[in-house]
């Protein structure tokens, strides 16, 4: 059977096809999609756009995306509550003070710097404070553009730093060390150092987050006219804007000078060895412009995902894997496929999901298990064996994915010297 | 009709994406030595490893003693009387000479493995000294004596040598060059000798082979190549 | 400084021989299909959960008999066995075919994450669902109660900390003669070195690889069901993070030689627990008040494998010893 696959291509694209269309087909009871479906895929697409411009075009294998995700959301678990607390402070002086009296048995003896640390880090005092300064934000629309515009700045720095850092040991080696030191480095951030440190963002329990979005209520002179826009509508119009964006940046940069030194480097280990230093230099301004994009994607996903746990919503196989998984079905180092595949498998995904309680009930007598168990742990594990699989057929079947990368010209030596 | 020790038809052959060697045909008989000839990146080495199964068969056919062997993966032609030295990394530098020897006679049982190294250490006494050393602390005619003693250990029939003569000095050159004569003539074996001395190789050879850019662009006696100041001029630097 | 108890360094040094084995499987495997094993930890895990489904089904009745010691024999060789095959399944059914269509190291690599996921996840299920005899259900359990215990010197301390490092060495010596004085392990090395030269002298390195890979598993079963009775509980996601340990001890090896990988995942194995409990005390002992900072003993590994990587990328094993010992007796003005 695979040697005639390996004879017949034509019969290779008719697979995936055929695989394409029976999970849309599969997916098709899905079609009362929620908003938060399409928000959620907004944000994963941000996610593989990043992925395919670090690992499709630069060639650089990032196993460590779901830290960088992790960043952007703690901009906001981490970092907003605080800055949003300060904000109110500033504003209403004696907020604290204020709190510390209305909840003497929680807050009485901290120190104001203490309750800067657990608001974050405790969940209890964490629970409180959010809603509270919330309110207060959310009333001012210069506030909550304040709030917005230092949570967002923290993404993108932060994110591009954290890019820098995780990759900085082995930029100058070869992919598999690359690899390994991504996803050692993600690895033990999130699921040690953030998800075992409660002051950062509340350690397991993880933390809530203040909404940044300036409410369209708040807008004076608008709030008559439109009433009150649901935050989840204002999270899925700015994911759809950056995706947009991100989408717009990647493609020109595939097609720039820029983008053929990147592939030139991803194929050609010649280029590593004569341009070193060089494309340890690029390589590095990739990780600092890719970690970033996912680092907004996560900072907007917690708009809507308030509740940020640290290794247990920002886990490995969600935000690592199966964006790979999502690029390589649908085709490195081209953006198109990159989107197209990342909504097949979001779908097929949420198909398994859907189905998962009606194999259980066939299996469950057999092993006999409760079948509402054994329907849950379907859906828990269900969906990561078959993407594990599909990578795997996908890779055997048609490496170039469902739309191949563009064939470019090649690079001349004088062009690579011109931009490095 | 003669059986031809080796009998090769159209074969084009590559690495992958890239396509060296360009419908190859000719035969060797049985107690003849073939020179093969030709430029630097000519082809030469590619050849012969297409023919041990080292590199990618396009398409073409290698037929050994009348089977065909296209096919076969090359640990299964080393154990039906092929041997193959490479003209390069053709030791196991990690691994101590007696190691590689050990190595060399693989498919062989214990007790034949026993009697050939002990012949080979006879012919080759240099070794003996050395049989605990690295081979990559040998010297480059060490380690090419070595790779020879390792081709030869297991008596094959059709014996192909990718520059044997490289990095030794002009004498044990020569004499190395009689050695293959010797096989041919007292040992009965079919040398398919890759060399860039090509008088000297052109000299012993019973047919030649001169490629060029991956084409055959000569095949005949060895003798009337080693005449023909046109092609010897153009591609062999001879006078 | 407060220096770690007896109790303390025997769990640390047997810590450290199960990481050697799994450092010396993963380096094992990295030479054979040049590729990192992803899937590694979860390898081990599963030698944990067989340990853990025998316990299980059988040895739970025989815990305080006699009989039961033999635990420490069938579960490793039973682990060795099942994880092995399962290692081999891996090489012959992704990492083989794919490396002969022509899947490149970013390629390879993924699908070894993408085995690491189906396993841990096939794993996850099997022990939800499986029918569990004594423990009612095999998820997360723990089984330092199934340890027997045992006092040397005064020094109270568990069986299986006391046999893992003698297993290693065992282990480690009886590689080393089989690579070093059988044909097939001497064929094992010349294969890794240069296989198409084996090839063209009748070894068939297929074969030699998949025996690599065989042991590479069945090394990882023996470390996991030993690991079993020191971790916190069985959890198929633990591989994760225990990747990350071997990565760091392979790569202090230098990842292309197996001595290396020993010495350097025991190196990793034995000092990440005693680095880090050192600390603790004696910040403890500093600040006048219990610091608790093991929760953060991998980074100890993530250290290991930035520094190595920074200061000297081939690892121990290619360190340039001549020219150290040669320049410290310079500067010493010895010699
Ligand atoms: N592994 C390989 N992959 C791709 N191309 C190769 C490979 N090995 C050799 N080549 C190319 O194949 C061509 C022929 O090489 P080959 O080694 O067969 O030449 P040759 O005639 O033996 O040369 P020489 O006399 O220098 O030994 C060269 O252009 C070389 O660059
Ligand atoms: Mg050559």
């Amino acid at each position: 059977m695979a040697s005639l696959i390996a004879r017949y291509p034509r019969l290779q694209s008719l697979l995936i096809v055929v695989i394409a269309a029976a999970t849309i087909i599969l997916a098709l009871p899905l079609l009362g999609l929620t908003i938060t479906d399409v928000f959620s895929i907004a944000i994963i697409l941000i996610v593989v756009l990043a992925l395919n411009f670090m690992a499709g075009y630069a060639g650089i294998p990032n196993f460590g995306m779901a830290l960088f995700v992790y960043i952007g959301a703690f901009a906001l678990a981490g970092v907003g509550t605080r800055v949003a607390l300060a904000l109110v402070e500033l504003t209403s002086p004696g907020f604290i003070e204020l709190l510390r009296s209305s909840y003497p048995l929680i807050l009485g003896d901290s120190s104001s710097f203490e309750v800067f640390v657990r608001v974050a880090g405790d969940p209890m005092v964490n629970r409180i404070v959010t809603r509270k300064v919330e309110s207060v934000i959310e009333a001012s629309s210069i506030l909550s553009l304040t709030l917005t515009l230092a949570v967002f700045g923290f993404a993108i720095i932060a994110g591009a730093l954290t890019g820098v850092l995780a990759s900085l040991a082995a930029v100058r080696l070869r992919e598999d060390y690359l690899a390994i030191v991504l996803l050692a480095f993600s690895e033990l951030m999130v699921s040690v150092v953030f998800d075992q440190t409660d002051a950062l963002a509340g350690g397991p329990n993880g933390a809530w987050v203040v909404r940044p979005w300036p409410r369209v209520g708040a807008l004076e002179g608008l709030a008559g006219l439109l009433g009150t826009i649901p935050d989840v509508l204002i999270s899925l119009a700015v994911g759809l804007a950056v995706l947009a964006a991100c989408f717009i940046y990647v493609e020109r940069m595939a097609n720039s000078p820029m983008g053929r030194m990147l592939r030139a480097m991803r194929d050609d280990d010649l280029t590593i060895r004569v341009y070193g230093r060089d494309v340890a230099v690029t390589r590095l301004k990739v990780m600092a412009i890719g970690a970033a994009m996912a680092s907004i994607a996560g900072a907007i996903y917690a708009t809507v995902y308030i509740q940020v746990k640290a290794a247990d919503t920002y886990d490995r196989v969600t935000w690592t894997f199966v964006p790979w998984a999502m690029m390589i079905l649908g085709g490195m180092a081209n953006n198109w496929g990159a989107v197209l595949g990342g909504i097949i498998v979001y779908l097929g995904r949420k198909a398994i999901y859907y189905y998962a309680p009606a194999i259980a009930s066939v299996i469950s007598p057999i092993l006999g298990v409760e079948a509402s168990i054994a329907g849950d742990i379907l859906r828990a594990q269900l969906p990561n064996i078959l993407v594990g699989v599909l990578i795997i057929l996908v890779l055997y079947l048609r490496p170039q994915g469902i739309i191949p990368e563009k064939p470019s010209k090649t690079l001349s030596r004088r062009e690579i010297e011109a931009i490095t | 009709m003669v059986e031809y020790m080796l009998s090769v038809s159209n074969l084009n052959a590559g690495y992958g994406k890239f396509h060296i060697v360009f419908d190859a045909s000719f035969n060797v008989a049985e107690r003849e030595i073939l020179t093969v000839v030709g430029p630097n990146g000519s082809g030469k080495s590619t050849l012969l490893k297409a023919l041990f199964g080292l590199a990618t068969i396009y398409s073409g056919s290698v037929i050994f003693k009348g089977s065909n062997i296209t096919g076969y993966p090359p640990h299964v032609k080393a154990r039906i009387g092929l041997a193959y030295l490479p003209q390069t990394d053709n030791v196991f530098a990690e691994l101590s000479v007696r190691e590689n020897i050990i190595m060399a006679s693989y498919t062989l049982d214990e007790n034949e493995a026993r009697d050939r190294i002990e012949e080979v250490l006879s012919v080759y006494p240099i070794l003996k000294q050395r049989l605990d050393y690295k081979a990559k602390s040998l010297s480059g005619g060490e380690r090419q004596i070595l790779a020879l003693a390792m081709t030869l250990i297991r008596r094959p029939e059709l014996i192909m040598l990718d520059e044997p003569t490289a990095n030794l000095a002009p004498l044990i050159a020569r004499d190395l060059i009689k050695k293959i004569v010797q096989l041919r003539d007292e040992l009965k074996k079919t040398v398919i000798l890759v060399e860039q001395n090509a008088r000297a190789a052109l000299e012993v050879g019973d047919k030649a082979l001169l490629m060029v850019s991956g084409k055959i662009a000569y095949e005949g006696p060895a003798g009337a190549l080693l005449k023909d100041v046109e092609l010897g001029k153009r591609y062999l630097g001879l006078r | 400084m407060v220096l770690p108890s007896p109790e303390f360094t025997i769990y640390s040094i047997a810590y450290g021989s199960s990481l050697a084995l799994l450092c010396l499987g993963l380096t094992l495997t990295y030479m054979t299909a040049k590729v990192p094993n992803f899937a590694h930890g979860t390898l081990a895990i599963l030698g944990s959960a067989i340990t853990l489904i025998l316990i299980d089904r059988v040895y739970y009745q025989f815990k305080g008999e006699p009989l039961y010691y033999s635990i420490y024999i069938v579960a490793p060789l039973v682990a060795f066995l099942i994880v092995g095959l399962t290692a081999l399944i891996q090489y012959l059914l992704i990492l083989k075919p794919l490396a002969k269509r022509g899947v490149g190291v970013i390629g390879l690599m993924i699908a070894t994450l993408a085995f690491d996921v189906i396993l841990v996840n096939m794993l996850t299920m099997a022990l939800y669902l499986a029918p569990s005899a004594y423990f009612g259900k095999l998820i997360g359990q723990s089984l330092k109660g199934f340890d027997a215990g045992i006092s040397i010197l005064g020094v109270v301390t568990t069986f299986s900390r006391i046999v893992m490092p003698f297993v290693a060495v065992a282990l480690a010596i009886t590689l080393h003669l089989f690579l070093t004085r059988t044909k097939f392990g001497i064929a094992m090395r010349a294969s890794i070195e240069n296989p198409s030269l084996a090839r063209t002298l009748g070894i068939d390195v297929d074969k030699v690889y998949m025996v690599s890979w065989f042991l590479a598993g069945g090394l990882a079963g023996v470390s996991g069901s030993f690991l079993s009775f020191i971790i916190e509980s069985v959890k198929p996601a633990a591989g994760s993070l225990v990747i990350v340990s071997i990565f760091a001890g392979s790569i202090l090896g230098g990842l292309g030689s197996i001595y290396g990988a020993l010495i350097g995942g025991f190196l990793v194995g034995f000092m990440e627990p005693m680095t880090t409990i050192t600390l603790q005390n004696t910040l403890t002992a500093l600040l006048g008040k219990a610091v608790i900072i093991t929760q953060y003993q991998r980074l100890f590994s993530l250290l290991v494998v930035i520094v190595v990587l920074l200061l000297a990328p081939q690892g121990l094993t290619g360190l340039n010893y001549r020219g150290i010992i040669g320049r410290a007796r310079r500067v010493g003005g010895v010699g």
